[in-house]
């Protein structure tokens, strides 16, 4: 590991270059961790419909606030000037 | 898929995907999906972001699914909370209504409580066995059953009990049903409450094994006061969101009878109740929420001639309420024969008595309400109902609500008569799962008393 260190290599470069090594050495014991995660099907599915639902969510918000920004637009004395622009905005 | 596949525990032996678990995920999926279908018009009325609501109450089915098949204190923990703290967004969602948010704040207090009270528990447990893993922690009680770990029993027991709501553990209950979102009180009730008993089995069953006779007394102790005080209370009830808080408490007691059975027709017994009262419940749940959109109402009072102005709320609540109430031939009848079948031949005298008497007093304010809809004249009928608004079925979120209380009234109405199914699955849940398996052919032999 101190050839590695008084090659010059930065340390993220020698992490990775360790955990690969380690990968070659050992590959069984990666192997090993199991996580069997197909057992947990159901909730991945509620994550990613979750995930889903706040990036629709989301979109959305961020679509309407581009579309018609409500904080310029409730400023009634700046509406006409601020409708225009958000006008604009969409093209 | 799942379903009698080879067990093969998770995450380092944190979860296991066995058939109690996966029954118990599939009501509390079951109970999102509808749940999910009746608020859609509820949120869009009182102005609430839906993809947000709907995010939170993923994120709480995803706790308690989890939960379901948790098989270390820390899985347990993680989704205990996760379930938990949704639950809390959730119920103060409605952040203008000062009720909810109170609902809210009673509801963190009280779990940030409970949830204390378990990594108390917890902690014990570990200290005892040095490990977190709930079948190793079995077998470390098992060999030295000490006070220490009888304490730890009082904790967990604690914990599961709030989360069933069982009395005395239920003092929240009442106020946050009342308070909370209606579409949110009926995953509570349902989804929230799988998730405990399922809690309640992995750990009574599958941990405190050492200690049977000890939990199964504490338990039967809860199970008599919640039948009887859940019904009882209920009778005085002028709001139909807390009648049906102490009716949930009441029944969170019945599913205990199979439970303290520890057999294997009290396990099944449990596990069709909680299915059946996913249907029955919920569909209630999608009456009073399509009532409330319309007239803005909860008072049982304000139900009375609502036969002349809206037949399909009055006969899906009417059906609803007999099946909640045991009357042949709805389903929840026939879920609760197994439970009382299940509480005899295990010689539980005490809580089949006390089920069957506190079932025909549940009867008895569960009918009052029909009465209410069906008897009264035209001309008794309360005001709401006199100036009952029309509704305009293609409005967003209607139709969902629509087929969320068809789906729920039928099967609660034609799932009495065809059980088989449900009584095959029931069985084949506890054939699958080893842990039940090994607690019926043990039978109390590794108990103390």
């Amino acid at each position: 590991m101190w050839d590695l260190v008084r090659s010059g290599l930065n340390m993220p470069e020698i992490g990775a270059i360790i955990l690969i090594t380690q990968a070659i050495a050992a590959p069984s014991e990666l192997l090993n961790l199991a996580l069997n995660a197909q057992a947990v099907a159901p909730e991945g599915v509620v994550l990613l419909a979750m995930l889903g639902t706040l990036m629709v969510d989301l979109a959305g918000e961020k679509a309407a606030a581009r579309w018609a920004p409500p904080h310029l637009l409730c400023r009634p004395r700046d509406s006409p000037c601020n409708s225009g622009h958000a006008m604009e905005w969409t093209t | 898929m799942q379903w009698n596949g080879p067990l093969e525990s998770s995450f380092l032996g944190a979860f296991i995907a066995d058939n109690l678990a996966i029954a118990f995920r599939a009501v509390i999926a079951l109970s999102t999906l509808f749940s999910l279908l009746i608020s859609w018009r509820y949120a869009e009325q009182s102005g609430s972001p839906v993809g947000e609501y709907a995010a939170i109450l993923l994120a709480a089915t995803l706790g308690a699914m989890l939960l379901c098949g948790a098989t270390d204190l820390v899985s347990v923990f993680v989704s205990l909370e996760t379930l938990s703290v949704a639950s809390y967004l959730l119920a103060g969602y409605m952040k203008r209504d000062a009720r909810s948010s109170e609902a809210a704040l009673k509801y963190l207090l009280v779990g940030s409580a409970a949830a204390a009270v378990f990594l108390y528990g917890a902690s014990l447990l570990y200290g005892i066995s040095g490990t977190t893993n709930l079948q190793v922690i079995g077998v470390a009680l098992i060999n030295s059953p000490t006070p220490l770990a009888a304490l730890a029993l009082v904790f967990v027991l604690a914990t599961v009990a709030f989360k069933i709501a069982a009395v005395p553990f239920h003092q929240w209950t009442p106020d946050v049903y009342e308070g909370s979102p209606t579409p949110v009180v009926a995953f509570l009730s349902v989804g929230s409450k799988a998730a405990g008993f399922a809690l309640a089995l992995r750990l009574l069953v599958g941990c405190f094994s050492a200690f049977d006779s000890q939990w199964k007394l504490l338990f039967t102790v809860l199970a008599v006061l919640s039948m009887t005080l859940g019904n009882v209370v209920a009778l005085a009830q002028t709001s139909m969101k807390r009648m049906l808080a102490y009716s949930s408490i009441g029944q969170a007691g019945f599913v205990m009878i199979g439970l303290v059975c520890g057999t294997k027709e009290g396990f099944a017994s449990m596990i069709l109740y909680m299915a059946a009262y996913l249907f029955m419940n919920l569909g209630a749940f999608a009456c009073i929420i399509l009532f409330s959109l319309r007239t803005g109402s909860d008072r049982i009072a304000d139900y009375a001639g609502l036969y002349q102005k809206d037949p399909l709320i009055t006969l899906g609540l009417s059906l609803c309420l007999l099946s909640l109430g045991g009357i042949p031939p709805m389903l929840g009848f026939f879920g609760k024969i197994y439970l009382f079948f299940a509480g005899w031949a295990d010689h539980q005298y005490l809580l089949v008595i006390v089920g069957l008497v506190t079932s025909v007093i549940s009867i008895y304010y569960y009918i009052s309400v029909i009465k209410m809809m069906v008897v009264k004249e035209p001309h008794e009928a309360s005001e709401v109902v006199k100036g009952y608004p029309s509704i305009q079925w293609k409005t967003i979120g209607l139709p969902p609500l629509r087929v969320a209380l068809v789906a729920c009234v039928l099967v609660t109405a034609v799932g009495g008569i065809l059980s088989n199914p449900l009584f095959q699955w029931a069985n084949n849940t506890v054939i699958g799962t080893p842990l039940l398996q090994q607690a019926i052919a043990t039978g109390g032999q590794t108990t103390l008393g």
